[in-house]
């Protein structure tokens, strides 16, 4: 069954940016999906509609099998989000904070006090919980917005980028207790710009660039799809090394190629090196361009 | 209804670890009593004590446009919300709740002096109450609705300065209506805060208002908090258009 269920969703902010056109996609029961597209692609226009925050132009959306126009007052029970970019209430302590959280949502005391207690041992904040989030480092202060999603046990969670500004060991933390609630039934919808953290959660992925989907499948699928079976590296020649050369990856399809390739290399005196295609490349053909434009 | 006041004990939390925050509020409201006290005298600044508590609830209605719009484009706690059952009603109300506690020194105090220095009825405070909880409900929304419209944080200030400034400080609130000019009169019964603080002040014993004035405050206070509520639930964005 589909969890999420969008059909040409288009949306142009009031301004005149057109973040989305023609968006298609289906999230399976159960999954982590992942949104994954440079910075300005439409993923927080995405998932924001999807989560019933920002009203859609065009076409028609269906999470959890309520249309999130007509409808939104049927999916909130069993949503919660980890908004981009969220700052907690510095004058909190992350007790206070996501104990409060869990009432909010309606989570009955005991079990509150509960929840709380294993989200915080959960996301390591356990040693933090009695400190002021004020003086908590910028990672631990992003452990603690994802509490406050976490204690909701909620059926569907929504992720915008959750692992920005974390160390890697913190990152990792985070994609073990998203693998532990998937066991648990839970699905996700994830944004991020991290490749690595795509290929090792994503159960499937969207690949968006511009407000299009422009891929839609497993990692292995968005990897072998283009064609390719093998990359090759070659190092800039070394009479030219510096600024003048510059390094190349190719992708050939067969052995012929492969051959060719190689021998220009040695021919050249550069360092050849082979190996199997991944999602950076998969990415880069894609969308082509470099990650991580700052535009926004 | 549980979720309007965790909402608000969200906040609390925050502002209950260091109170001496809350007695700006005790020294703004109350300027006008002193000043009262200095140039008029004791019976002069008790009659100005309902004008406290008109003045902090208005204010508290009015301090939600920043705490909303804070909680909209800082903390994204508002991206939260709405992906939650939470409705936007408790959401204003939870706020107008954590903006009273802000106010809660003012108000007691202002109550406790009542207390002690007027004959009270429990009419007459039941009354009173009644149209100031009409006051602070209407004020609320208005609070609730210029912090999702407000597109900076300039603006938010600009608002919830005029408005108070407008509501709170202009009209007869801490003194009698028959004390401005009988042009002005018709003009400052305009502000539902005149026409809280006149019911507030007669139903405490300063000085009784004519039955026909009181039905129009009633009336007047009443048509306001369900017109404000009304259209900013309608018109308001919870949800980004
Ligand atoms: N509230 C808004 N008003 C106008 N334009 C916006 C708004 N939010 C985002 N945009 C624009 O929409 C496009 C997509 O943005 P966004 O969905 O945030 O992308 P991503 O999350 O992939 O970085 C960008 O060009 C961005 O500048
Ligand atoms: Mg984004």
């Amino acid at each position: 069954m589909s969890v999420i269920e969008a059909q040409a969703l288009g949306k142009t902010y009031p301004g005149g940016t057109r973040a989305l056109q023609d968006v298609s996609l289906s999230v399976r029961e159960g999954e982590i999906y992942c949104l994954l597209g440079r910075n300005g692609a439409g993923k927080t226009t995405l998932l924001r509609i999807l989560a019933t925050q920002l009203a859609p132009n065009e076409g028609t959306a269906r999470v959890m099998g309520h249309d999130v126009v007509r409808d939104p007052w049927a999916i909130r029970d069993h949503i919660a989000v980890v908004p981009q970019g969220a700052i907690p209430h510095g004058w909190n302590t992350p007790d206070e904070a996501v104990y409060r959280i869990a009432r909010i949502r309606g989570v009955a005391r005991e079990e509150a006090r509960r929840r709380t207690d294993e989200v915080l041992r959960d996301l390591d904040l356990w040693e933090h919980r009695h400190k002021m989030i004020f003086d908590l480092s910028g990672g631990t202060k992003q452990r603690v917005v994802i509490a406050y999603a976490f204690v909701v046990r909620p059926e569907l969670l929504f992720l915008d980028e959750p692992t920005i500004g974390l160390d890697p060991i913190a990152r990792r933390g985070i994609w073990r207790i998203l693998r532990r609630l998937k066991r648990d039934g839970c699905t996700f919808l994830l944004t991020s710009h991290y490749l690595d953290e795509v290929e090792a959660l994503a159960d499937r992925l969207a690949i968006i660039d511009r407000g299009r989907v422009l891929f839609e499948g497993t990692v292995h699928e968005a990897i072998t799809g283009s064609g390719s079976s093998t990359m090759v590296d070659l190092a800039p020649p070394s009479s030219l090394q510096g600024a003048n050369g510059h390094a190349e990856t190719i992708a050939v399809r067969n052995d012929e190629e492969l051959l060719a390739v190689v021998q220009r290399g040695q021919r050249e005196g550069r360092k050849v090196s082979v190996r199997p295609p991944s999602l950076e490349d998969a990415f880069m053909r894609r969308v082509g361009g470099p990650l991580d434009e700052p535009d926004g | 209804m549980g979720e309007t006041v965790h909402f608000a004990l969200f906040h609390i939390h925050q502002d209950a670890k260091d109170p001496t925050g809350l007695l700006f509020t005790v020294i703004i409201s109350f300027l006008p009593v002193m000043f009262l006290l200095i140039f008029i005298g004791t019976a002069g600044a008790i009659a100005a004590l309902p004008g406290v508590l008109v003045f902090a609830l208005t204010g508290a209605g009015i301090a939600g446009a920043p705490i909303v719009y804070w909680n909209r484009v800082h903390h994204h706690i508002q991206d939260f919300l709405v992906s939650s059952p939470m409705r936007p009603a408790s959401f204003a109300v939870g706020t107008a709740l954590y903006a009273t506690f802000l106010s809660s020194p003012s108000l007691v105090m202002a109550a406790v002096a009542l207390a002690i220095f007027v004959p009270l009825s429990v009419q007459g405070v039941l009354l009173a109450m009644a149209a100031l909880l009409l006051l602070w409900t209407g004020m609320l929304f208005v609070g609730f609705s210029a912090g999702l419209a407000a597109k900076s944080v300039t603006r938010v200030n600009q608002v919830g300065n005029l408005v108070g400034l407008a509501l709170g400080l202009l009209p007869p609130v801490y003194y009698p209506l028959d004390r401005l000019p009988p042009f002005w009169r018709p003009i400052a019964l305009l502000a539902p805060t005149t026409d809280a603080a006149q019911v507030a002040r007669a139903a405490l014993g300063f000085g009784p208002i004519p039955l026909s004035q009181e039905i129009f405050a009633f009336g007047y206070l009443g048509a306001f908090a369900g017109l404000a509520a009304l259209l900013s639930l309608r018109y308001a964005h919870w949800v980004e258009p």
